[in-house]
């Protein structure tokens, strides 16, 4: 009887005690990507927006570079609103057709994100085309750059009005080994 | 029957402590998890500073002119706090969203008061993962609200305030309920701020007319420590504080509908050099006395 009782409990208890607890999933962490309680674009979401464009990328290509192996190397930068909205597109190219470059910047000004609470984030995205035995496409890039803003002496209380030029004269004493003053 | 004794304290000995805590708790946050909640604030702080210890690299600056015009300020702020349940977690925690809004203000550097805009902070959210007793397990996006000229710090005293920790009980007559607890802000990921918070709970005053309101005083001390371990920011602070405040909720498992609070920090300031040794000490005071109420503030 005993016996049963306390494999009984061990049956009720194993569950609890070896599957993955409250907090022991990514998923769970509150800055997650896509996680509805995180509210900033975290590089991995805008990823995901930008390989579902992969096809409309591929389709500038397709139209502009035909017949071409060599595209050259091609970035699109764009800044992401606070509201979702791209705007300020432009298609950095180097050695790639000029026409390509309005069609791919077409492409990300007609994109959305999800809104933000951040500040406008400004994306830089490679693409790059390949054309080999599998035939012709645009590889999705694994990795979006984004420039984080810096925090700036976080443990110091300073005014809310206090000027750039304060800002980085204690920066230069407190902080910076180069603590010289430019001439 | 020995035996099933035996066996029934094991499965006691096994089950999961929360839920009976959860049980025996009768004071909790009511928070609404299908609407937005808006709760109106104001805060000011008074802070001073102080240049204890300037490196040999702060003689070409004009360090005294800039430590006479932070010498003393005061900054008043008013807004808003929207919050609302984002997302309920596997353990019945709470993922919740609280964004600043409608900020306006004012700062005196000993000159007059001046406007100033929060254009940098205005919309800003931090996602706080609590408990409904005010349990902060973790929270994100502090970073974009943090730094120098962001005014981050202004607005961080009343998100955390906006949800405090309550005791498991509501303290009746003259008796005190003691209550510690450590709350972590990550700013980012080469920086927490780690604070302790020791508290004495008391029964509060109800106002006429809060008919089944629930008032709880507090009062007690923080100590914090924090150490910055960016490469561009060897900074270190140190810091004491004695609190108190009002709590108002409309019931034991109540929404909150007033909180008066007051801080006093004092806190001491140090950046480092590559060998650790003290670059530059700055100290600091900062008194935040502040309300939020529930609603627009009427």
């Amino acid at each position: 009887m005993t016996l049963r009782l306390v494999l009984l409990a061990l049956v009720l208890w194993a569950p609890s005690a070896f599957a993955q607890g409250p907090a022991g999933d990514p998923r769970d962490n509150l800055d997650h990507p896509g996680t509805p309680t995180d509210r900033y674009l975290d590089a991995g979401e805008l990823r995901d927006v930008l390989h579902l464009a992969n096809d409309s990328f591929y389709g500038c290509y397709r139209k502009h570079v035909r017949g071409t192996k060599e595209a050259g190397e091609v970035a699109v930068r764009f800044t992401v609103q606070r509201d979702g909205t791209v705007t300020d597109g432009v298609a950095e190219m180097d050695g790639a057709p000029e026409s390509l470059g309005p069609c791919l910047v077409d492409v990300v000004e007609g994109l959305t994100f999800d809104p933000h609470d951040g500040d406008p984030v400004v994306v830089s995205y490679p693409l790059v085309y390949q054309v080999d035995r599998k035939g012709a496409r645009v590889l999705p890039y694994p990795v979006v750059f984004t420039k984080p803003r810096a925090v700036r002496l976080p443990l110091l209380f300073l005014p809310p009005d206090i000027s750039p030029g304060e800002v980085r004269m204690l920066e230069r004493v407190l902080v910076d080994p180069e603590g010289t003053p430019e001439r | 029957m020995p035996r099933i004794a035996a066996a029934l304290l094991l499965l006691a000995l096994l089950a999961p402590a929360a839920p009976a805590d959860a049980a025996r708790r009768d004071l909790t946050y009511k928070l609404a998890q299908d609407k937005l909640e808006t709760l109106s604030f104001e805060v000011e702080h008074v802070v001073t500073t102080t240049f204890e210890r300037m490196p040999p690299e702060a003689e070409p600056y004009d360090v005294e002119g800039l430590e006479s015009s932070i010498a003393s300020v005061k900054v008043q702020v008013a807004g808003s706090l929207e919050r609302v349940v984002g997302r309920v977690f596997r353990d019945s925690s709470l993922g919740l969203v609280t964004r600043v809004v409608g900020l306006a203000g004012t700062v005196d550097r000993g000159q007059g008061a001046e406007a100033i805009a929060f254009d940098g902070l205005e919309g800003k959210s931090v996602s706080m993962r609590v408990l409904d007793s005010g349990e902060l397990l973790a929270s994100s996006g502090w970073q974009h609200l943090a730094g120098a000229g962001r005014g981050g710090d202004l607005v961080e005293p009343v998100l955390l305030q906006s949800i405090l920790r309550l005791p498991f009980t509501v303290p009746e007559g003259e008796g005190l309920i003691p209550g510690s607890f450590r709350v972590r802000v990550p700013v980012d990921p080469l920086l927490n701020l780690d604070q302790t918070w020791t508290l004495q709970y008391g029964a509060g005053e109800v106002p006429k007319g809060c008919r089944r309101c629930v008032a709880i005083s507090y009062s007690g001390t923080v100590t914090e420590a924090a150490e910055d371990q960016h490469p561009a920011r060897p900074m270190k602070r140190a810091g004491e504080a004695t609190v108190s405040g009002t709590i108002l909720l409309s019931g034991k498992r109540g929404q909150l509908l007033e909180h008066a609070f007051s801080v006093a920090w004092t806190r001491n300031v140090t950046s480092h050099r590559e060998n650790d040794t003290v670059r530059g000490a700055i100290a600091q005071t900062q008194t935040i006395t502040g309300r939020i109420v529930a609603g627009d503030g009427q």
